[in-house]
């Protein structure tokens, strides 16, 4: 039996959806940390102008509870990139073994063997 | 012992027609010969058959298997945290120039639904879990000084969020109600309350693959 299995275009085509994907990925990464300074940065505004009409006075634990805010996001900002970079490696992941899969039932339908499904882990 | 051939030798020799003892290309005439012939090639097709399949498995062993490192899309909770940010939106807007407890009353009801609504997406959120792979994950190297004793808040963050998003809104409620709630704390308010719901409504968005 014959194996006609091309090596060399099966890497390119894994290195090109893993391009593409990690490329997606890392656009809504970044996108997303851009969004959310710029939130934080307003936050820090709001900060800024609570204390400029009289916070400090009148809601005395307002810039407590704010830089305590302020240090809870950032856990939570961290945290979400996290949950993000697992959820890119995830498609990545997933992108390689597709093509990979691929390319096996293109060989195995030409040999005239049926096709594999997909397994998931 | 050249000269004492087995009988086997004799049957086989006779099959060496016409090209002489040394042509490897001569054929085997005798039904034994063509048996011997017959099963070495079909060894050979089953050899190659055999390192193709090897070759095969090999290739799926390295190629491995699709995994599961999120949570599944929620097609439902998308849209409702969708709708409930909506309407969190306009009640910031609505109380933006301050809240007074005598004008609480007109937006009590808002509150209450946006509180009963985010509670329930919270729940859904947490139902759903999160795959095992996914917080091990999390719970590895320098992962884990990021996501601390709760990995599955690095997998699954969106239930951690709502609740962030339930205390803001809560204490708007509660401030609004008691009659403490000037333009800035509103202002304040709705910046946290936006930051915590960036996080729900990017994540949940990018589960959809």
């Amino acid at each position: 039996m014959k194996i006609d299995f091309d090596v060399k275009a099966t890497a390119n085509a894994v290195v090109r959806a893993v391009k593409t994907q990690a490329k997606d990925d890392w656009a809504v990464i970044e996108s997303y940390v851009r969004t959310q300074a710029d939130l934080m940065a307003k936050q820090a505004a709001a900060i800024a102008n609570g204390v400029a009409h009289g916070a400090l006075k009148d809601d005395p634990d307002f810039l407590k509870t704010s830089s305590e805010d302020l240090a809870k996001e950032t856990k939570a900002f961290a945290q979400e990139i996290v949950a993000l970079a697992i959820l890119a490696f995830e498609k990545v992941w997933n992108a390689t073994v597709k093509v990979l899969w691929g390319a096996i039932n293109k060989v195995l339908a030409s040999a005239g063997l049926g096709a594999l499904a997909l397994p998931v882990a | 012992m050249r000269g004492h051939q087995s009988i086997s030798d004799h049957v086989l020799s006779a099959g060496w027609a016409k090209a002489g003892r040394g042509g490897r290309e001569a054929e085997f005439q005798s039904p034994v010969g063509s048996a011997i012939h017959f099963a070495s090639r079909q060894a050979a097709l089953i050899r190659a058959r055999f390192a193709a399949l090897t070759a095969l498995l090999l290739l799926v062993a390295v190629a491995g298997c699709t995994i599961q490192l999120s949570p599944a899309f929620d097609a439902d909770l998308y849209k409702t945290v969708t709708e409930l940010n909506v309407k969190a939106e306009t009640l910031f807007a609505k109380v933006s120039g301050g809240g007074t407890a005598a004008n609480f009353k007109t937006s009590s009801a808002t509150y209450d639904a946006l509180i009963g609504g985010f509670s329930a997406a919270r729940l859904a959120a947490d139902a759903r879990g999160a795959p095992p792979m996914g917080v091990r994950l999390a719970a590895q190297g320098s992962l884990k000084k990021i996501c601390g004793d709760d990995p599955t808040a690095c997998v699954n963050p969106t239930p951690s969020r709502l609740d962030d998003v339930i205390s803001v809104i809560t204490e708007m409620r509660d401030r609004h109600q008691a009659g403490r709630l000037p333009a800035y704390r509103v202002a304040y308010l709705k910046s946290v309350y936006e930051v915590y719901m960036h996080d729900v409504l990017v994540f949940e968005a990018n589960l959809d693959r």
